[in-house]
């Protein structure tokens, strides 16, 4: 176990695409944002792979609220992005305002999920919906946010439509994961907003006699901290244990460690879905400022 | 022959103690609330018994009569034999919120409904509780959804599957999807697609089209998707809420298993529960906005106001039929009403709101109301014959009632109606009732006549000592003596104005009775004695007579002009009563009259100004009648003679005056003097006999007080009918002054009886021919009519030659 690292987020990017998925998104980067005093980085893509498509003319647009099929062409499609990024902007531009953050809105065309990626990485922190699914189902995550997960080297943090993040701050840790460490250390850093609440540490040691050992390390890791630590033993192979212990805890966000078996990138879904809440996934060292 | 004046023992019938066995009250047995009500009692009793649409009863008497306690006496009987009426609650209307309604329950079991569902509420907020937020109903209610959008996701998965085979992908836009073709896992670039061999291209471009069509197909079904995964959402949380509150609800039903109509409605309450939890618990668990767990929403639901009993009516404890004294019936407080509550600056109300009135507090009983009061109140007396009229309690606004409001409110359904309604009240009002409403009658078949006097007999005097022991105990004064009691019932007979009779209201004797308690206690006596009554009445008329000694003080300096002694023509001393709050009092008035040459008619000048009243010149009518046709029958009457009551400035009326001024008139038209020392009272028909008028002893008291201050001659009195011998019962100084030859009163049946007494001369008989003898009063009366009537004829005679002569 690597030593306790302080965090602090820089700059946080939020995923933007106008849907409600995304302003919850935009609601918890700004806060954080402002609790961390740091630039908020709003991104919107233009699907180059969509305008590519409007160039046929055999290819005609499916629609939800439509009964028939609708022509499309490269100019209407264009219109429809800028409506959708006027939309996500002015949300975005609300939202700054109203947390006093420092913001930066970017407008890119090019392929989401790599744009994303890559903004993440010059990030500390992405923020991303979780929609973009095929589907009407609010529990399944989107392609471009399971891309954004698998391949994003900071901590990402999924929300859905009408969820808040929120205290008090539950952490997985996993004395198997070796992300389980910066896990810790970022709970840390959100649990601080309120000093009154607690920070809920959800442990699994490798058996029942090393639990007590498994739980010291944490307590260490965490040093002498303003916040009341609670731990709670769990099993991370079972995201039905995860997840109800976090909601008997009222987790307001729960923040997971990459490398945990239950939150493995193909799991995560699982997790998200399962736990109705907004869930950080941490992965690789943090960053020092 | 000469009239002698009346005796003293004929001036006050008094009461003798040794017609009494006992000492004072205190040995009297109870007795009863009134005497002499035989008719008023038969009536309550049988309208009590009665017990059928209609048969409601006005109790007619005046105030102070003990109407209240005897009514109260029977209702007790009455009501004790009666069931005890059912409970009256109002419960919401799970269809129409709108139309409350009422059901009923056996007595006390209203409460006990209303506990079993506060409880049930709380009972039920932890069965669903814990149902909705067990693991087991969240897995099922996940289960439900996965499937529906599994069938879902299935379809479009497997579309984008056999697309991505057949390289062609799913791309999202804005507003929906595209299909483009794919090569490489890369959307291929119109130019990269051009350069496709052309058979490819068709292939694609053909797929494409087909995998459109395909997807509009199954977006289409989202909709009826999503309308089949609700219902069975509803139908788990139906099972789930059926299940959580079967126990509970089955407690409830089960202990009001014998009452049908409650086990009805808590069925009713239990499947609308059922209801909102299927409709509310479905938006958490399909809405995609929906937060948190259905768990949170259950205080809304189980809402005490939706869920609750308001129980309008509790007979728990209830001995009998309930007895109601309503004493401010008014139109709301009568048939009840629907309050509102100010919320968010609106007005708001439901079931919980509605109060009860007094008919459905009386409902199965007996309602007491007093008349006046109630026709006092605003639509008050409309409502309640509304329903009685419908047998039936509809709760509406006064303007709705009469049709002048129409805002949205509840209109709770009507409570079946079946009272008895005792009105209470004074006869005007009785009488009024039956002349101009034609419903009075209908709905109140039953009249309790209370009499205002009774029977000065033995029988009734010993009950009304009785009564006095009663009031005594009940005031808890000191008992009373028998003198006493003596002095109590002569008052009594006085108050009733009338010798032979007794007063039957009580208010003024329990009054007296208050007030000889004071002074006998203030000499420190153990019982009421005589003095302690006679300083009780006295005080009273002290208190109340500073009108009558104002005037009497006019009179005797003489501002007011009344003559006690000497004679004179056409003035005569007339006797009035005058009422000043509760007191009444004689006052002599002089009473002139002036005749000269004329047509025959008699100027009532009262009636000229109209001061005069209608039973007054009915008087003077019936005094010209008898004057024409007693002493005119042969020839014209021929004169002209004015009538008035002198130094009168009110209105004058009743007809006790025309005797009076019948002999002011004969007295002027003979140009025989009157006697002045006499006052004169009664009413006169037209043969000349002389009737009865009211209020004789203040009349004679009246009189008597102005020649006392001035000083009892022995010559002075007052002439009454001898009809009104009866209703002596004079003041004792009175007596006194008779008994000692100071005073006299005649008492006479004729007007030629009094004649002779005022004119000393005799009023003179007619002969066969209708001629009086010479020397009577009444030959100078017809002389000097007969001279007018010559006069009278001369002067036309005269005008006639002078006409023809011109």
């Amino acid at each position: 176990m690597t030593e306790s690292t302080p965090v602090h987020f820089r700059r946080i990017v939020v995923a933007l695409d106008g849907s409600g998925h995304s302003e919850a998104a935009l609601e918890a980067a700004a806060r954080l944002a402002a609790v961390f005093d740091a630039e908020l980085l709003g991104m919107y893509v233009e699907d180059a792979a969509a305008l590519q498509v409007a160039e046929f003319d055999f290819t005609f647009e499916a629609s939800r609220f439509s009964t028939s099929l609708s022509e499309i062409s490269v100019s209407s499609l264009r219109r429809e992005f800028r409506v959708q990024e006027q939309r996500a902007r002015r949300a975005f531009e609300w939202a700054a305002r109203h947390h006093r953050v420092r913001s930066r809105f970017d407008l890119v065309s090019g392929s989401v999920a790599d744009e994303l990626v890559r903004a993440a990485d010059a990030a500390d922190l992405i923020t991303v919906g979780q929609s973009g699914s095929l589907s009407s189902s609010r529990h399944k995550i989107g392609t471009t946010a399971r891309t954004v997960v698998a391949r994003a080297s900071g901590p990402v943090l999924v929300l859905r439509r009408g969820l808040r993040f929120d205290l008090p701050v539950v952490v997985l840790y996993d004395y198997d994961a070796e992300d389980s460490g910066a896990a810790l250390d970022i709970g840390r850093a959100l649990a601080r907003q309120d000093r009154l609440t607690p920070l809920v540490v959800l442990v699994e040691a490798p058996s029942a006699s090393e639990w007590a050992t498994t739980e010291r390390k944490v307590l260490e890791r965490l040093g002498p901290e303003a916040n009341q630590i609670e731990t709670e033993r769990v099993r991370c192979d079972s995201t039905d244990d995860v997840v109800s212990k976090a909601h008997r805890r009222r987790a307001g966000v729960l923040v997971v460690p990459a490398g945990s078996r239950g939150v493995q990138a193909e799991r995560l879904a699982d997790l998200v879905s399962a736990s109705d809440m907004p869930v950080m996934l941490v992965r690789g060292p943090v960053r020092v400022p | 022959m000469p009239i002698s004046p009346l005796g003293p023992e004929a001036l006050y019938r008094t009461c003798r103690p040794e017609d009494f066995g006992f000492a004072s009250t205190a040995e009297l047995p109870a007795g009863p609330e009134v005497i002499g009500q035989g008719r008023a009692e038969d009536a309550i009793k049988f309208g009590i018994g009665m017990w059928r649409k209609g048969y409601n009863v006005y109790v007619v008497g005046a105030a102070g009569m003990g109407r209240r306690a005897l009514v109260h006496r029977y209702l007790e009987e009455g009501a004790a034999e009666r069931p005890v009426p059912n409970d009256w609650c109002y419960v919401n209307c799970f269809d129409d919120e709108t139309t409350p309604r009422a059901i009923s329950l056996p007595p006390g079991r209203g409460a006990e409904l209303r506990d079993g569902m506060d409880r049930l509420m709380d009972d039920l907020g932890a069965a669903l509780h814990a149902a909705f937020e067990s693991e087991e109903y969240q897995q099922r209610r996940q289960v439900v959804q996965e499937s529906g959008r599994e069938r879902e996701e299935t379809a479009l998965q497997e579309l984008q599957e056999r697309a991505r085979k057949e390289s062609i992908a799913v791309m999202r836009t804005p507003n929906g999807f595209a299909f483009a073709p794919l090569k490489d896992g890369e959307v291929l670039s119109p130019k990269d697609f051009q350069a496709i061999p052309e058979e490819d291209q068709q292939r694609m471009q053909q797929a494409v089209q087909t995998f459109q069509e395909e997807l509009q197909r199954i977006l289409r079904l989202l909709p009826k998707r999503l309308r089949e995964l609700r219902e069975e959402l509803r139908k788990l949380n139906r099972e789930v809420a059926e299940y959580a509150m079967a126990d509970a609800v089955g407690q409830l039903t089960e202990r009001f298993k014998d009452v049908p109509v409650a086990v009805e409605w808590i069925e009713a309450a239990r499947a609308d529960l059922v209801a909102q939890i299927e409709s509310v618990f479905l938006e958490s668990a399909a809405g995609e906005e929906g937060q948190g767990t259905p768990g949170a929403k259950l205080p809304d639901l189980l809402d005490d106001r939706r869920y609750g009993v308001n129980v309008l009516v509790d007979h728990a404890g209830t001995e009998g039929a309930p007895i109601v004294y309503e004493d401010n019936p008014h139109y709301q407080g009568l048939v009840g009403e629907v309050e509102q509550i100010a919320q968010m600056g609106t007005l708001v109300t439901d079931f919980n709101l509605i109060k009860a009135g007094a008919l459905h507090r009386a409902n199965g009983g007996f309602l007491v109301i007093e008349a006046r009061k109630l026709l006092q109140q605003t639509f008050a007396w409309d409502g309640l014959k509304r329903a009685l009229s419908a047998a039936e309690i509809r709760i509406e606004s006064a303007g709705k009632a009469l049709g002048l409001m129409a805002t949205v409110s509840l209109e709770p359904e009507p409570i079946p109606l079946d009272v008895k309604v005792i009105l209470v009240g004074e006869p005007e009002l009785y009488y009024m009732l039956q002349a101009y409403d034609p419903d009075f009658a209908e709905l109140f078949k039953v009249t309790a006549d209370f009499d205002d006097r009774v029977v000065r007999d033995r029988d009734n005097t010993l009950k009304f000592a009785e009564l006095l022991g009663s009031l005594a105990r009940r005031e808890e004064t000191l008992p009373l003596d028998t003198a006493s009691v003596c002095r109590v019932i002569e008052h009594s007979a006085r108050l009733a104005g009338d010798a032979e009779r007794l007063s039957t209201h009580l208010q003024p004797i329990t009054d007296l009775l208050r007030e000889a308690d004071f002074w006998a206690r203030e000499d420190g006596s153990d019982l009421i004695r005589l003095e302690h009554i006679q300083r009780a009445i006295d005080a009273q008329i002290r208190r109340t007579d500073r009108i009558r000694e104002r005037i009497q003080e006019e009179i005797l300096r003489g501002t007011i002009r009344v003559e006690t002694s000497g004679s004179a023509v056409g003035q005569i001393n007339g006797l009035a009563v005058l009422q000043v709050g509760g007191f009444s009092f004689g006052k002599p008035n002089r009473i002139s009259a002036r005749v000269w040459v004329g047509k025959g008619e008699v100027i009532d000048i009262e009636r000229e100004v109209e001061l005069g009243g209608p039973l007054h010149s009915k008087g003077m009518m019936i005094l010209s009648g008898f004057l024409g046709a007693r002493y005119a029958r042969e020839y014209l009457l021929s004169l002209s003679a004015s009538l008035v009551f002198e130094q009168s400035y009110g209105g004058v009326d009743g007809d006790s005056a025309s005797s009076a001024e019948l002999y002011a008139l004969l007295s002027a038209i003979a140009e025989v003097p009157i006697r002045q020392d006499f006052a004169v009272t009664g009413s006169v028909d037209q043969m000349g006999r002389v009737q009865p008028i009211g209020g004789v002893n203040e009349k004679i008291e009246g009189f008597f007080d102005i020649c006392a201050a001035r000083g009892l001659t022995g010559h002075q009195g007052v002439l009454i009918p001898d009809t009104n011998i009866q209703h002596l019962m004079l003041r004792a100084d009175v007596v006194q002054a008779v008994r000692d030859g100071r005073f006299s009163i005649f008492a006479v049946d004729h007007i030629d009886r009094g004649i002779e007494i005022l004119t000393g001369l005799p009023a003179g008989e007619p002969d066969e021919r209708g001629d009086f003898p010479e020397g009577t009063f009444n030959r100078r009366v017809t002389d000097r009519l007969s001279r007018l009537t010559e006069r009278r004829q001369a002067f036309h005679r005269r005008a006639d030659l002078e006409e023809r002569h011109d």
